[in-house]
């Protein structure tokens, strides 16, 4: 099926549709590690779980949000830390990683009950986004 | 309790090793590293691999000597991107986590791009440019702006940093 279309410029309201299920598709996928690191806090006992009265969808969209900001986020702590310890270059990358994690154990104290949980939910996420980042680098290095 | 303290204990030793992970690459690569290499410009679409941030001063100097002043914050930019690496990974270096999810999203998108109809396929390779390459065109805008305005350059650049460390999108 063809996308509706107002004119040859416009994508139409189908078009828009579909890209917006395309964006929401791909931060979907991109919050996946996070999703393993809620499963992991879920299912260890002694971590907490999540807080009561949370629906999955809710979950879901927080962890897509979190995601949304990350990739807002981007470089920016790391260009931070050049711009704020531009003699220690050593420290910027390790300093940049650090507020990052802190950030991401924050931001999962929103779903998680507890504070062990969010950073054992995070430490999980950061672990799979490493994982994930050899092939990354491959793909990019490839479509160019 | 005990068993909490076990399990607080696993949370803690596995995030030390992601944050000192980090520390090690880090020094491996300024150990290793090469001064003076330069990253590809391939994120400009223009084959310009071999030059140097030394050859982009030379052009900015010139720009600016003929009185093109456009010409010479943009050359000016593009030297200091090299320099400081230009937030691109070098070969061996490490992301940070937000840059991986952020690549992870343009590279998701990508694969995307191929499922979704012909017809919007320009406009979802236009969306994942521009988010690919946000804060480069911020960057380079703001620098542009401020130095149409009268601001000498190296203020302009750095203002232009901390305005899209900040404020930006």
């Amino acid at each position: 099926m063809r996308p509706a279309r107002d004119d040859d410029s416009s994508p139409g309201l189908v078009g828009v549709l579909l890209l917006a299920a395309w964006f929401l598709a791909a931060l979907l996928f991109a919050a996946l590690p996070l999703g393993a690191g809620v499963v992991v806090a879920c299912v260890v006992p002694g971590l907490g779980g999540m807080r009561s009265g949370l629906s999955i969808p809710a979950v879901i969209g927080l962890l897509v949000t979190i995601v949304a900001g990350a990739a807002i986020i981007g470089e920016r702590p790391e260009r931070a830390m050049q711009l704020l310890l531009p003699s220690r270059p050593r420290l910027q990358r390790p300093a940049a990683e650090l507020i990052v994690f802190a950030l991401l154990s924050i931001a999962f104290l929103a779903p998680l009950a507890s504070l062990t949980g969010a950073v054992t939910a995070a430490a999980v996420a950061s672990a799979g986004y490493r994982c994930l980042e050899p092939l990354l680098q491959r793909a990019e290095e490839r479509r160019r | 309790m005990t068993k909490r303290i076990l399990v607080t204990s696993v949370g803690m030793i596995i995030t030390t090793a992601l944050l000192c992970g980090p520390m090690t690459a880090t020094v491996a690569n300024a150990t290793t590293a090469t001064p003076g290499t330069a990253p590809t410009a391939a994120s400009l679409n223009v084959p310009l691999d071999e030059w140097s941030a030394a050859d982009w001063r030379e052009i900015a100097g010139r720009a600016r000597a003929v009185g093109d002043l456009e010409g010479a914050a943009l050359s000016a930019h593009l030297a200091e991107r090299i320099e400081a690496g230009s937030g691109q990974p070098q070969n061996g270096t490490r992301n940070i986590l937000t840059t991986v999810a952020k690549k992870l999203i343009v590279q998701a998108l990508r694969y995307g791009v191929n499922k979704l109809p012909a017809i919007i396929r320009p406009y979802a390779s236009k969306i994942v440019n521009v988010i690919e390459d946000l804060n480069e065109f911020q960057q380079g805008t703001v620098v542009l702006a401020l130095t149409k305005a009268g601001v000498p350059h190296d203020v302009a650049v750095a203002t232009a940093q901390w305005i899209v460390v900040f404020i930006g999108l």
